[in-house]
């Protein structure tokens, strides 16, 4: 996939501090509409950091962000409104049911009540939810929490999609729509950012894939490129550029544990 | 009720929008909100078992109602005006302090905001103009409620000024709570770390509701109505303290042209005090307090605890010494260990469990201050009685009622690694449970009230103190035995309950601890009967225990 035009994020040297403690070191990328990315990274590489300042939910960084041409840091707002957000582990007001909490959600995006309604039935019927509309959320499994949380990220058609851990908790099919509807949304031209600790996933859906550790890119291309370089599966590549630890050895050492005072 | 209240935000919508508010989004946010305060378990509501709480502020708005209503004997109790307003603020303050505080700081702390709210195109100053609308919404609910049958009484009682001072009073008293409850938070949050900052709200929820339900069993026997009808709190200098004499000097000043230095004074402490309050809110404490909410609510999720590390170890240390003298085998002291961490650190079970412990003191008094004369003949009829035994067989209630709590949890699916273990039978999961409760709450808790009570009856007590320990651990073995829809421990839902107690069983325990109760009435004091008794019924604890330390995986029920 060859991108073309302006890049839909660009990113020129990021740097992100706590308290002194600098957890991104200067990041450059550039991002084209319908690339899926696949971000992943070790825990704590800043992965979610990253998430959190493109998502706008953290302005205190250095350097310079784009998003469609607007400044970050000045145009939130703008940005906001053409991105949609999954944030991992279910988070929603769950004492709400799917119909109430949607439309608290498309109408923070100025969607009126009725393009909410006629939207969320729809979404909801596609990810069988369509009788549990007006129930509450608390009752919910997690996959069916996960899947009313995906609806609320995509309700107000954004054009850059953060996905983080979207698939978690989702049955085999709902998996598999997932994915399915992840790809027809890039080849329409969205963009979408993916986090993800489950590497065949990652591997299968990405167009590009985006390594970050201790706070640097480390790799960057699509999967083959990456292949040719480093190894056979993402899996693979991943371990071995981000600690190249020999879990052969680790795996005997766990289960010597058994052994008696060895 | 909520409808009518947003439809009057929207009339001002213009006002809002000079503001820099996008009214749709703030009307958005507001919607989602009352209907969640309307689903959640307040601590008014926190005694009912409905899976799904509904109108909960609804019934928090009927509560204040009907305190208010209860107020108005104030007007009556006094002859001073001044005197029924003071207490009548007070009181209001008070609870207006405490409901904020152990109510609403959950809805003002909520972290999910920032993963639901914030990632959409929403501005800050909408956000945070929001929030004191929800804030100011939640404030005239309970307000309303509360001083509605108070408005009508001085509407009418003292027409024509007697409504609208008391509504500015009411404003001028509304202003000042927010200061300390903003002060209050901000104390709080300098003393510890944000992660401990829960655990000090549920410190004040369990204080709340012990402070309510004592005073509303024990001030009616304590205070002598007649007695105060002629005071005249402005003749008290101490009361010059309270802000609510400051708020109720404004009727003597208004209405009753009462112009002597000292209201004067009082007055206008009650306008200057608002003044400086919204100045300091606006100017100083809101920065500070923004800025601390927002450490709370990023450091709940990545920050570590450094702090609390030393304390479990601590903690540790005396909880082995003390499961290596009470139990028995591995899996006893694994339960036992487990339900010892459980009890001493969720904030459910506190929650539920810390009042049960004061209401036995409070129903006590209120049973034994009963009866005419004065405070001081009604003290020396009691302490020269056997009241003592009524109390101690209470402190049986407070045991079984701890003992019901242990097998709600908010974790409860936690409950597998039982279930998944190959345990034969779990009967020291129990004993261990209850080995638990009893030494780290109610040995300690029975202690305290004993040496209360040999500063009351003397020390001659002793004997009876200890028969009533031995039954009333006795008693509650027993309960526990005959149950037979028994819950392993921390393995069922607070919304859940009931499923698996046993009325008929709790009716006769009831009973059988009545009937126990009375026979130790008579022997009291015959240390010749007591001591043996005590002997022979510690003798029957431990062999109750033993049986405990059996029970079968068939008398376990298996719904919850």
């Amino acid at each position: 996939m060859q991108p073309n035009g302006h890049p839909v994020i660009r990113i020129r040297d990021l740097r992100k501090r706590y308290d002194k403690n600098e957890v991104l070191h200067g990041i450059d990328l550039d991002v084209y509409s319908g690339q899926i990315i696949g971000y992943i990274g070790p825990n704590g590489a800043g992965k979610s950091t990253t998430v959190r300042i493109l998502a706008g939910l953290d302005g205190s960084y250095e350097g310079q962000v784009e998003v469609a041409g607007f400044d970050l840091k000045k145009d939130n707002i703008e940005v906001k409104k053409i991105m949609g957000y999954v944030p991992e582990n279910a988070e929603l007001y769950d004492v709400l049911t799917p119909m109430e909490f949607l439309l608290l959600a498309g109408r923070l995006h100025h969607l009126t009540d009725d393009v909410i309604t006629e939207r969320a039935t729809q979404m909801l019927q596609y990810f069988g939810l369509g009788d549990n509309l007006h129930q509450r959320m608390d009752t919910f499994s997690k996959g069916m929490r996960q899947k009313v949380l995906l609806i609320s990220g995509l309700l107000h058609n954004p054009q850059i999609i953060f996905l983080d851990e979207p698939l978690s908790g989702l049955d085999a099919n709902a998996v598999i729509l997932v994915k399915e509807i992840i790809s027809k949304l890039a080849a329409e031209g969205k963009t979408i950012f993916y986090c993800s600790h489950m590497m065949d996933v990652v591997e299968k859906i990405s167009h590009r894939i985006i390594l970050i550790a201790n706070g640097v890119i480390i790799a960057d291309g699509p999967i083959e490129t990456l292949r040719s370089q480093e190894g056979e599966s993402l899996e693979h590549i991943f371990s071995q550029l981000t600690g190249g630890q020999d879990f052969d050895r680790m795996a005997d050492d766990f289960l010597s544990a058994f052994k008696p005072n060895s | 009720m909520n409808k009518v209240l947003l439809k009057i935000v929207a009339l001002f919508a213009p006002l809002w929008r000079g503001m820099g508010v996008d009214t749709g989004q703030m009307m958005a946010i507001l919607e989602a909100r009352l209907l969640m305060d309307g689903r959640r378990v307040s601590v008014f509501g926190q005694n009912r078992q409905t899976a799904e709480p509904k109108r909960q502020d609804i019934l928090g708005m009927a509560v204040f109602f009907f305190i208010g209503l209860f107020m108005l004997t104030l007007f009556d109790a006094f002859r001073q005006p001044a005197t029924a307003l003071t207490v009548y603020f007070t009181i209001w303050m008070f609870m207006l302090a405490m409901t904020l505080i152990s109510d609403f700081t959950e809805v003002l702390i909520d972290v999910r905001d920032n993963l639901i709210i914030l990632p959409r195109p929403i501005s800050d100053r909408t956000v945070a103009i929001t929030r004191l609308l929800h804030i100011g919404i939640y404030l005239f609910k309970i307000t309303l409620a509360y001083v509605i049958p108070a408005l009508i009484f001085t509407s009418i009682a003292w027409w024509p000024l007697g409504g609208l001072v008391f509504i500015l009073q009411v404003f001028l008293s509304e202003i000042i709570v927010i200061f300390f409850v903003n002060l209050t938070y901000l104390f709080i949050l300098r003393i510890t770390s944000p992660k401990r900052f829960r655990e000090i709200i549920s410190w004040f929820q369990i204080a709340f509701s012990v402070i309510v339900l004592s005073s509303y069993y024990l001030l009616p026997q304590i205070l002598d109505f007649t007695e105060l009808k002629n005071l005249d709190i402005l003749d008290i200098p101490a009361s010059y303290f309270l802000p609510s004499t400051w708020v109720a000097s404004l009727w003597p000043i208004i209405g009753q042209g009462q112009w002597n230095a000292n209201v004067l004074m009082l007055g206008a402490l009650a306008f200057v005090t608002p003044l400086v309050a919204v100045f300091l809110i606006s100017e100083v404490l809101a920065k500070h307090f923004n800025r601390k909410m927002m450490a709370l609510a990023e450091g709940s999720s990545s920050e570590p605890e450094k702090d609390n590390k030393a304390v479990v170890s601590a903690h540790k240390n005396y909880r082995a010494l003390i499961a290596g003298l009470v139990t028995r085998t591995p899996a006893e002291r694994a339960g036992f260990e487990w339900a010892w961490a459980m009890t001493t650190r969720s904030r459910d079970y506190k929650l539920k469990s810390y009042p049960s412990m004061a209401f036995a003191v409070v129903l006590f008094f209120y049973y034994s201050l009963q009866g005419s004369g004065s405070l001081q003949e009604r003290w020396a009829e009691m302490s020269a009685g056997k009241w003592h035994v009524l109390l101690i067989y209470l402190c049986w209630m407070t045991l079984t009622t701890m003992l019901y709590n242990s097998v709600y949890t908010n974790k409860h699916k936690a409950a597998w690694i039982f279930h998944a273990s190959p345990l034969k039978h779990p009967g020291p999961l129990f004993s261990g449970t209850f080995l638990a409760i009893l030494t780290g709450y109610y040995t300690p808790f029975f202690l305290v009230i004993s040496f209360g009570m040999m500063f009351i009856w003397g020390i001659g007590i002793l004997p009876d103190l200890l028969l009533g320990y031995s039954n009333t651990v006795f008693l509650t073995l027993l309960g526990q035995l005959m149950s037979s829809k028994r819950l392993l421990p921390f393995s069922s839902n607070w919304t859940n309950q009931r499923k698996g107690t046993n009325l008929f069983i709790a009716m006769f325990s009831m009973l059988l601890v009545g009937i126990v109760g009375v026979l130790h009435y008579f022997i009291a004091g015959k240390i010749w009967i007591t001591l043996p008794l005590a002997v022979i019924f510690g003798f029957g604890s431990w062999a109750l225990l033993r049986s405990y330390r059996q029970v079968k995986w068939q008398s376990v029920f298996s719904g919850g």
